[in-house]
């Protein structure tokens, strides 16, 4: 039988607030260029899930109080989570929701206690952090995309990228995001997969590796033709 | 008399603006309001001001409410010209109020206003009522979410604030668990064109505001707006005044057992004059008084030149970038034209309020729901006509339908020979104005041939 990746989109109504399902489409969309069809499964709150069936987990950003559903839902899966991160399950978490991985989340001067499963925690900033960012991963560079939270995150290590245009974890970090593994968090949002073909062919790449599939790059598609555009009309000039 | 000066200063800007032909809709409180930032305090209001905010229909149900607030004798001050943030409304406000005594002189003040700038307008107890319309995902980059938008709404306002809700709204709905005054509320029964499923990924409003369990749907009319109830709690939509049976191709609706004429052929606009009618009704107006503005002396709208490019049709939908809602409406109305068609979207720049070109709302438009059976063509255009491009397809459209064009002045051109049909256009501000001069000068350009 032909092989099938299988993809879980993780609280799909709850956390995505930016066209974020449009990740899962990158991903089901590289894996069919090489010839790799998928299977999406969006779980939700009360939703049991089969860890061990997913080859890719995704996960959006959302509002403060969908975030605070997530967590009190999440708590039957930490366990299950922290094995994932360890096996090297491949788990992405765009805009704020890698928040309710950290300690805690302060907000409108109340601390919210997360899942703890990394050492790291987020504090509400006085003023929304909005705008462009361009990253460093890697050698990929750059990874383009946006930001809008009002949170700036404190944490030490493991960071996701180096910032070579645009907004840190906080503003005396030159770094964004977290990585543990193959657990890729970030406040990039959006539809970040679909901007960046090229991290979204490294994921890929990576994937059919462990499984020992051959990688065939396509770089005609219309979103490279669009990163492109965008470097030239808004990074490069 | 500080208060007097700083109105003629308002009236004199505006008399200026008039005699060297620039805007003068907003810029003359943008420096009154330097010299006195409450000066707005400082006004004597009518019995009724009347706000209308919310992510889209705002300016539509103004309209309505103003033409038959007008035509039953209230003498109306409004923003017509749709300057709904401070400044607009400010410059309004002044220009319409005496110097000596500082009243403004109406029976009514209505005015639309943005949603994040109520509270800069008016102090808290300003508005007798406020319409709210929807609160859908709007500019992302400014306003963040719907959920913070209504709280920027409901602290805007106190106990004295009559609100008209749409109820089929479960966010709007929020406020009928926060806010102390009186409240009515409008919904949409079941129609024809309703949906067992939303249309897209976009699932605002999916829990409930009181118990955060989730929200069971009956049925969508679109986006998030349907009829639900909580699946835990007692949340639930309770609608004052209900419209039902709407037909877009006559152009009717009930409201309550009135039969009600829509000015135009699209869903929101039973949702504007459901709202204005309910309003009207509890402002006091009778039944008959209403329904004869609505269905005899018909509101009528600017039309806009109709355009034909080789004889063939064309129709420019403008669709509101960052908000997908604009846009799930033009492929609606786009699936309602049943020939050959030849459809053009895109645009050059996100916003014209911020430098921002965050493009995640491109992937909140389900454009699955386009039906391309009798699409013949679809034109992308500007600097962002690849991430459109790729949007499309990764809506299941065929590429092969898809022409991208690198430089706009050739899409005269590129239409005329490589497409057919009724052409529709589903673009922003900046690109309608482009495509409708481009459209001008190639009529222009055929009948000087002729």
């Amino acid at each position: 039988m032909k092989m099938k990746i299988k993809i879980a989109h993780l609280y799909y109504d709850l956390l995505n607030l930016y066209g974020e399902q449009g990740n899962v489409l990158a991903l089901v969309n590289a894996f069919k260029l090489q010839d790799i069809s998928s299977a999406v499964d969006l779980l939700t709150v009360g939703d049991k899930i089969n860890w061990n069936k997913y080859d890719i987990i995704y996960i959006g950003s959302g509002t403060e109080n969908s975030l605070l559903i997530v967590i009190e839902d999440f708590k039957t899966h930490i366990k299950d989570f922290k094995k994932a991160v360890k096996d090297g399950k491949y788990i992405i978490a765009t805009g704020n929701s890698h928040e309710i991985f950290g300690k805690f989340i302060e907000m409108n001067n109340q601390k919210h206690e997360a899942l703890g499963v990394f050492d790291y925690y987020a504090k509400q900033n006085p003023k929304r952090i909005v705008g462009e960012s361009f990253m460093e991963f890697e050698g990929l560079s750059p990874i383009i995309g946006f930001q809008n939270r009002n949170t700036v995150m404190q944490r030490r290590g493991n960071y996701l990228f180096s910032v070579l245009n645009g907004y840190a974890d906080n503003y005396k970090s030159s770094y964004e995001g977290y990585r543990e593994n193959n657990f890729f968090g970030t406040y990039m949002l959006g539809p970040l997969l679909i901007r960046n073909p090229h991290f979204t062919d490294y994921i890929v790449k990576s994937i059919l590796k462990e499984k020992k599939l051959a990688y065939e790059e396509t770089l005609n598609t219309f979103e490279y033709k669009a990163y492109n555009e965008y470097l030239k009309n808004f990074y490069e000039s | 008399m500080l208060t007097s000066l700083l109105i003629f200063l308002n009236k004199l800007i505006t008399l200026a603006c008039k005699i060297f032909k620039k805007n003068g809709t907003v810029y003359p409180a943008s420096i009154v309001l330097k010299l006195n930032k409450d000066i707005l305090e400082k006004i004597k209001y009518p019995k009724y001001v009347i706000g209308v905010t919310g992510s889209s229909g705002k300016g539509s149900t103004t309209s309505l409410i103003a033409h038959i607030l007008k035509s039953n004798g209230y003498k109306v001050v409004w923003n017509k010209s749709g300057s709904n943030v401070l400044n607009g409304a400010a410059t309004l406000i002044m220009n319409n109020s005496s110097i000596i005594t500082h009243k403004v002189k109406a029976d009514v003040l209505l005015l639309e206003l943005d949603e994040s700038f109520i509270k800069e307008t008016f102090k808290k107890s300003t508005l007798t009522h406020l319409v709210l319309t929807n609160i859908t995902r709007d500019q992302p980059a400014r306003n963040a979410s719907a959920e913070i938008v209504l709280e920027k709404i409901i602290n805007s306002i106190d106990e004295n604030t009559h609100l008209i809700l749409n109820a089929d709204d479960a966010i709007v709905n929020k406020c009928t668990l926060k806010h102390k005054g009186k409240i009515t509320t409008y919904g949409i029964d079941k129609t024809k064109y309703s949906l067992d499923k939303p249309i897209s990924y976009c699932l605002d409003g999916a829990y409930c505001p009181k118990c955060n369990n989730k929200l069971i749907y009956d049925y969508y009319h679109y986006g998030h707006l349907g009829k639900y109830k909580c699946s835990n709690c007692d949340y639930k939509r309770k609608v004052d005044y209900l419209g039902s049976k709407i037909d877009l191709e006559k152009q009717t609706m009930l409201i309550e057992k009135n039969k009600v004429h829509l000015y135009k052929d699209v869903f929101f606009i039973a949702y504007s004059t459901l709202a204005a009618y309910a309003l009207s009704k509890e402002l006091g107006l009778k039944d008959s008084d209403i329904l004869k503005n609505l269905n005899i002396n018909i509101f009528e709208t600017e039309r806009m030149k109709k355009l034909k490019l080789d004889n063939r049709e064309i129709n420019m939908l403008e669709s509101k970038n960052e908000n997908n809602l604009s846009y799930i409406q033009s492929l609606n109305y786009i699936n309602q034209y049943p020939k050959n068609k030849t459809i053009i979207l895109g645009f050059d720049n996100v916003s014209r309020r911020y430098k921002y070109n965050d493009i995640s709302w491109l992937y909140d438009i389900d454009f699955s729901i386009l039906d391309t059976k009798n699409i013949d063509r679809i034109f992308c255009i500007g600097r962002f006509r690849f991430d459109v491009a790729a949007r499309l397809i990764n809506s299941g459209i065929d590429p092969d339908e898809l022409i991208l064009v690198d430089d706009i002045s050739n899409i005269i051109t590129l239409l005329s020979e490589n497409s057919s049909g009724k052409i529709f256009t589903m673009v922003c501000f900046d690109m309608t104005e482009i495509l409708q001069n481009l459209f001008i000068r190639a009529e222009e350009g055929d009948e000087d041939e002729n």
